[in-house]
């Protein structure tokens, strides 16, 4: 497509749209960077504002299926047995901590769980479905940029090897999750607000809520591995170990 | 490992001018962030000064496998700095290696690799650098270690696969330094074993590389009382990922670091024996 205009082009609009970014930057200054923890777990993730996951019929039947198979043994969790990544929104449940930074160009978040990163370019365009068909991820692939004060981050281009959450709910490749990050209560809570769609497994987008408390006082262990004794987690509201 | 291209370089001059700037600016210190890879290691470089050095390779052998071919190497064991058991846990990795039983690593059995033997790790390693830490990112199987600027060590710090890493720059360099580090790793990719009393200091700084380009060169020294003989130095040197014309441009804007999931490609490593990390407690769901 850029090979069709003027090859002058794309250096103004690329200079226009950094001009605008630092300006945003300056003015805002937006951070949501710091060790955060949630102090409650669920192993159900559930729209935001009560009420049922809008499943489609495949989706209802994929769920059943899931359930039955998660609770008898015949399928295996494999992020909590073999430690591979939980997938996006599922990490986001995650009863241990993680770390936001931000650096040029991006924003990194490290979860603890499984040692787990997310590394979100900043300001670029979200890839198209064929761009991202050839990294079919666990933890998908992220864009971000700024609306004020609140980080935005489409995540989309996921393999099929998750579940939504640790009950069981499922997804396709066709699975996107956007959230919106924001600090409140003063910069002591982060609450990120996610909308997941799925057209296969949904019949609509759905949103649901997670709250993290500030914990500067922690330091992220990078060695979580299956088989060892991980961090206490007794403080955790509904986590058991 | 290529990095990933994604259909947005037009903005890599301008975005890249503006990294540069942002990261002078916010940091005051070098500018360590960005890209950073290099091949299948062969074993460390010693000091250029000469002094007590990495041990090193006499045979490097292709060994076929089911899933491929493999580089086997055979150490030497002659290396003054190694205690007799650690010579002798050397013998036996080299028997291994001749016999074509090959002893399988800690990181192609997906358990984290410990330090310094986190920078054998081929692939594209991301560093992120805050005004309060750096962060080195490796797609290897997502093995990430946090460093503290200015900060100080925890009066009891347990042993674990990377330890606790705290730094502060000195000049044009980064000087991590590391305790409390478990003896379940290797140091290097000859099996070369350490006990829990290591510490390393890592001094970490970009240098010039090819092409105009910028490597980031990793120095560091191993103080093991409990299996050298006396503090060792070695040498890993990556080149920077990306740019225009193989610039080795460590920050150039269409870089991405991939996902690659150790558990998931575990018949990469081609030896029937190993296991990879398995959760056996209880633990929540």
């Amino acid at each position: 497509m850029i090979k069709s205009i003027h090859p002058i082009a794309p250096l103004i609009f690329a200079a226009a749209f950094i001009c605008a970014t630092s300006a945003a930057h300056a003015a805002a200054a937006p951070d949501v960077s710091g060790i955060w923890w949630t102090n409650s777990y669920s192993m159900q993730i559930r729209p935001q504002n009560g009420g049922a996951i809008p499943f489609t019929p495949a989706g209802a039947a994929a769920y059943r299926k899931n359930s039955a198979g998660l609770g008898d043994g015949s399928i295996v969790d494999t992020a909590r047995k073999f430690c591979v990544p939980d997938g996006v929104p599922r990490i986001l449940a995650s009863p241990y901590p993680f770390q936001i930074f931000q650096s040029p160009g991006f924003t990194t978040i490290f979860y603890e769980q499984n040692h787990v990163i997310r590394t979100i370019p900043m300001d670029r365009p979200v890839a198209s479905d064929e761009a991202l068909a050839a990294y079919p991820y666990f933890s998908g692939n992220s864009f971000g940029h700024w609306e004020n004060d609140t980080l935005v981050v489409v995540t989309k281009g996921f393999n099929e090897k998750t579940f939504v959450d640790a009950s069981g709910v499922p997804h396709s490749d066709r699975l996107q999750v956007t959230e919106r990050f924001r600090k409140i209560n003063g910069g002591k809570v982060l609450e990120d607000v996610a909308t997941i769609e799925d057209p296969v497994m949904f019949t609509r987008p759905w949103t649901t809520r997670f709250t993290y408390d500030l914990h500067p006082e922690v330091i992220l262990d990078t060695s979580f591995t299956c088989g060892d004794k991980h961090r206490d987690i007794s403080r955790v509201k509904g986590a058991s170990q | 490992m290529m990095a990933r291209k994604l259909p947005f370089v037009a903005l890599i001059a301008a975005a890249t001018a503006l990294s540069m700037s942002s990261a002078d600016s916010e940091t005051a210190a070098p500018d360590l962030n960005g890209f950073w890879t290099h091949g299948f290691s062969l074993g460390f470089d010693p000091p250029p000064e000469g002094g007590a050095g990495p041990v090193k390779d006499i045979k490097t052998r292709a060994q076929m496998r089911a899933m491929g071919q493999f580089l086997v190497h055979e150490a030497d064991t002659n290396n003054p700095a190694l205690q007799p058991w650690v010579v002798d846990a050397l013998m036996k990795a080299n028997d291994a290696a001749r016999s074509g039983h090959r002893l399988p690593s800690q990181q192609e059995m997906c358990y984290p690799s410990g330090v310094p033997n986190y920078w054998t790790h081929p692939l594209m390693m991301q560093v992120v650098q805050t005004k309060d830490y750096v962060v080195f990112l490796h797609a290897r199987d997502h093995q990430v270690r946090i460093i503290r600027l200015n900060q100080q060590h925890p009066a009891n710090v347990q042993p674990s696969w990377y330890g606790d890493s705290i730094g502060h720059f000195e000049g044009d360099t980064l000087v991590v330094d590391t305790i409390g580090l478990n003896d379940r790793t290797p140091v290097d990719i000859f099996h070369t074993p350490h006990t829990t009393k290591e510490h390393v200091i890592e001094r970490i700084r970009v240098v010039p590389g090819a092409n105009g380009g910028k490597n980031l060169e990793v120095r560091f020294t191993v103080d093991d009382p409990g299996a050298f003989t006396m503090p060792w130095t070695g040498i890993e040197t990556y080149r920077g990922v990306g740019g225009a014309n193989g610039a080795h441009d460590p920050v150039a804007q269409d870089n991405l670091l991939d996902e690659e999931v150790c558990a998931e490609n575990d018949v990469a490593i081609g030896v029937p024996e190993f296991t990879i990390p398995t959760e056996t407690a209880s633990h929540f769901r």
